[in-house]
């Protein structure tokens, strides 16, 4: 048996480095290209998002590669994702990509003791010890986590570092390294080795870069080829940014910490009080804290046709001028032509820099 | 002593020379004919006919094809569009607080507040409200893009036509002309079309205060202007050099980085004419990103290289600027 997944971000490194764990073999898609795209956009319905496509995309070609089985997490959201899992197998079912699929749908929708079923499907007809699989977890949700610490340090650190460009490789060696790791000690041991290997590189602490905080929809964020690798292209530019939303943040509030963020989704802020499906509220919320923080700006990113984000994206003029914080609102669709959305982002990122060279407050 | 400013956008590239006290001496607006290249060297091939290398002591580049004329001239500023139009619009009147721009394939607000911008908003994905959906409307009409704007100034009761959408609008303005209403009317209702496309699509919660400019390519056309007008009920100003904003942007801000850094430009001169400039496309196989790099080359040198993530080919075309 072999399984395979969807692309989101760097969930193929912890994915990879759970199933050495746990001795289950996995076919890993090719990383999203224009390839995976074309491929997606043609069995795909016409009006679906890009995420979908891409998905699709990413399954057939792991199917040709030797894959028998989908694993995926789905959720009977309001979002579309919540019918992702069926709908997708129906597409592939339907072009001759057949597969046995396992969807692990939230404690929440379908309860602990089907959950657990649904996982122990994974092994077949082999048993596995169900403390292992915590161990391996835990393990491996600590790696994810770590790496996103590195991570969220280089996006602030880059825009002050003295040689451009250092910081940059040295966090895709470590994702490199990482995902090539033997097991879960060594990849710990890779991270904390780039951690030294940050801060022992020259930064400029005199230097005074925009602050911008990226939010939106949570797979166009999270998986840089369909944000055009945003992240960087601002690290080029000298931006220090922020982004919470990353896969250890997702495993955080559906897994390990599901009454926090039942708690979380109660509390209430002035522009949108009620979850809208996806994480519309959280994008709102978001530029709330930005403008807590002092940054300079917030980027909003979704793609086309993403029925939360537009919800949050029709309250941002408000908030903008509510909250005195400018706010960029970036489509994402099939094109991949960059030249019209570098000139959006460059031309927010000079319209800050600008403003903080000139304007003390207000407009 | 002149600053060169080029605006390479998708209809058309405008060069703008200034001289030392901002005036313009020269003013070239070129159609880009689906190659920039080309149609830079077009242009630099007019100014060779009566200025010399020396004399141009600073080159900016601005528009979508800003990185391509910058490999190709050696720019000292590479800026986009929103900025430049912006300090072009302000520079000529201090005073503007709002610009409308409506170019070949995007259409942009910019809010600016004491010179600085404040806001701005673009397009989104669809060229519905932009000058290529005019283009295409007056190529079908049989009518000659220059005429648009008076013809449709001649119309007493415009068309309604849906602008949401550029196809939408194309079938709508078919079925209406079956129907027999008269072409001015039919342009005029396509002016109504495009400007309620840009205020819903662009403007929404956005205070539009005086004064208003409206450049680019499409503000030659008169009948937007005052369909413009009469949605905002105040006046709406054009520039004099409202086809080469862009351009003049990008040369006032390579006469401020040449001043302030006193250093040489980058210009290569117009001697590059001379030499023969192809570009070359292929698609990396290396890693499973799979880049479709672009190379430039000069007479078989490269001078640039773009679109490769990793940037390893961008490395050894500096390595050939350094040697």
């Amino acid at each position: 048996m072999k399984i395979t997944f969807p692309h989101l971000g760097d969930a193929y490194i912890a994915i990879n480095l759970l199933c050495k764990e746990m001795d289950v073999a996995c076919v890993i898609p090719p990383l999203n290209n224009m390839e995976t795209l074309e491929k997606g956009s043609k069995y795909s319905p016409e009006e679906i998002c890009l995420p979908f496509k891409l998905m699709v995309g990413n399954l057939m070609t792991a199917i040709d590669n030797g894959a028998d089985t989908v694993v995926m997490v789905s959720s009977a959201g309001p979002c579309r994702l919540g019918e992702y899992g069926d709908l997708l197998k129906s597409i592939l079912d339907k072009n001759g990509y057949y597969a046995h699929w396992i969807l692990l749908d939230t404690v929440h929708d379908v309860g602990v003791r089907e959950l657990l079923k649904r996982v122990g499907s994974i092994w077949g007809g082999e048993k596995r010890s169900r403390l292992k699989l915590l161990r391996a977890f835990k393990g491996v949700y600590k790696v994810i986590k770590s790496l996103e610490s590195l991570e969220t340090e280089i996006h602030r650190l880059s825009a002050y570092e003295v040689e451009k460009g250092k910081l940059k490789k040295i966090l895709y060696k470590c994702k490199g390294d990482v995902y090539s790791s033997e097991g879960i000690q060594m990849a710990q041991k890779i991270i904390e080795k780039s951690q030294k290997q940050m801060t022992q590189v020259e930064i400029d602490k005199s230097k005074d870069p925009v602050k911008v905080v990226l939010t939106g929809e949570i797979f166009s964020l999270i998986e840089p080829f369909s944000n055009q690798y945003l992240e960087d292209k601002l690290m080029e530019m000298g931006v220090s940014f922020f982004r919470r939303i990353t896969i250890g943040w997702w495993l955080d509030i559906t897994l390990v910490q599901p009454l926090k963020r039942a708690k979380a989704m109660k509390k209430k802020n002035a522009f949108l009080n009620y979850c809208v499906g996806g994480y519309a509220k959280d994008t709102v919320e978001e530029v709330i804290q930005a403008k807590k923080d002092h940054c300079d700006g917030v980027i909003q990113l979704l793609p086309l046709g993403c029925m939360p984000e537009i919800v949050a994206k029709s309250i941002m003029p408000d908030m903008s001028e509510e909250l005195d914080i400018k706010i960029l609102t970036v489509v994402f669709d099939e094109m991949n032509g960059e030249a019209g959305y570098i000139t959006r982002i460059e031309a927010f990122i000079d319209m800050l820099q600008r403003r903080k060279k000139y304007v003390l407050y207000g407009y | 002593m002149y600053y060169m400013g080029i605006d390479v956008g998708s209809v058309s590239t405008n060069i703008v020379l200034l001289d030392k006290g901002l005036e313009v001496v020269q003013e070239i607006y070129l159609k880009s004919q689906g190659s920039p290249i080309n149609s830079v060297c077009e242009g630099l091939k007019i100014l060779k006919k009566k200025y010399n290398s020396l004399q141009i002591s600073g080159v900016g580049t601005t528009g979508s094809g800003r990185t391509i004329a910058a490999a190709v001239t050696g720019a000292d500023v590479i800026k986009n569009e929103i900025t430049t139009h912006s300090i072009a619009a302000s520079y000529i009147d201090p005073d503007v607080q709002t610009i409308l721009e409506i170019g070949g394939q995007d259409s942009k607000v910019i809010l600016l507040r004491n010179g600085i911008i404040s806001d701005f908003a673009m397009n989104t994905v669809c060229a519905a409200g932009t000058g290529s959906f005019l283009d295409r409307q007056a190529e079908r009409l049989g009518i000659e893009i220059d005429e648009l704007g008076s013809l449709a100034l001649k119309s007493k009761a415009p068309v309604r036509i849906a602008g949401r959408c550029a196809v939408f609008a194309e079938t709508d303005i078919i079925h209406k002309q079956q129907l027999g209403y008269e072409k001015e009317d039919l342009i005029a209702g396509l002016c109504h079309a495009l400007v309620r496309n840009y205020f819903s699509n662009l403007c929404k919660g956005k205070e539009l205060k005086d004064k208003i400019f409206f450049q680019g390519g499409v503000a030659a056309n008169l009948g937007i202007k005052r369909v413009f007008e009469d949605v905002l009920g105040k006046e709406v100003i054009i520039p004099k050099h409202f086809k080469v904003m862009g351009a003049l942007g990008a040369a006032i801000l390579a006469k401020e980085a040449m001043e302030k850094e006193e250093s040489k430009t980058l210009f290569k001169g117009f001697n590059i004419l001379d030499n023969k400039i192809t570009t070359k496309s292929f698609e990396c196989e290396d890693c499973p990103n799979h880049c479709e790099v672009i190379k430039i080359f000069s007479n078989h040198s490269m001078i640039g290289c773009f679109s490769d993530r990793c940037g390893k080919y961008q490395a050894s075309a500096s390595d050939l600027k350094i040697n």
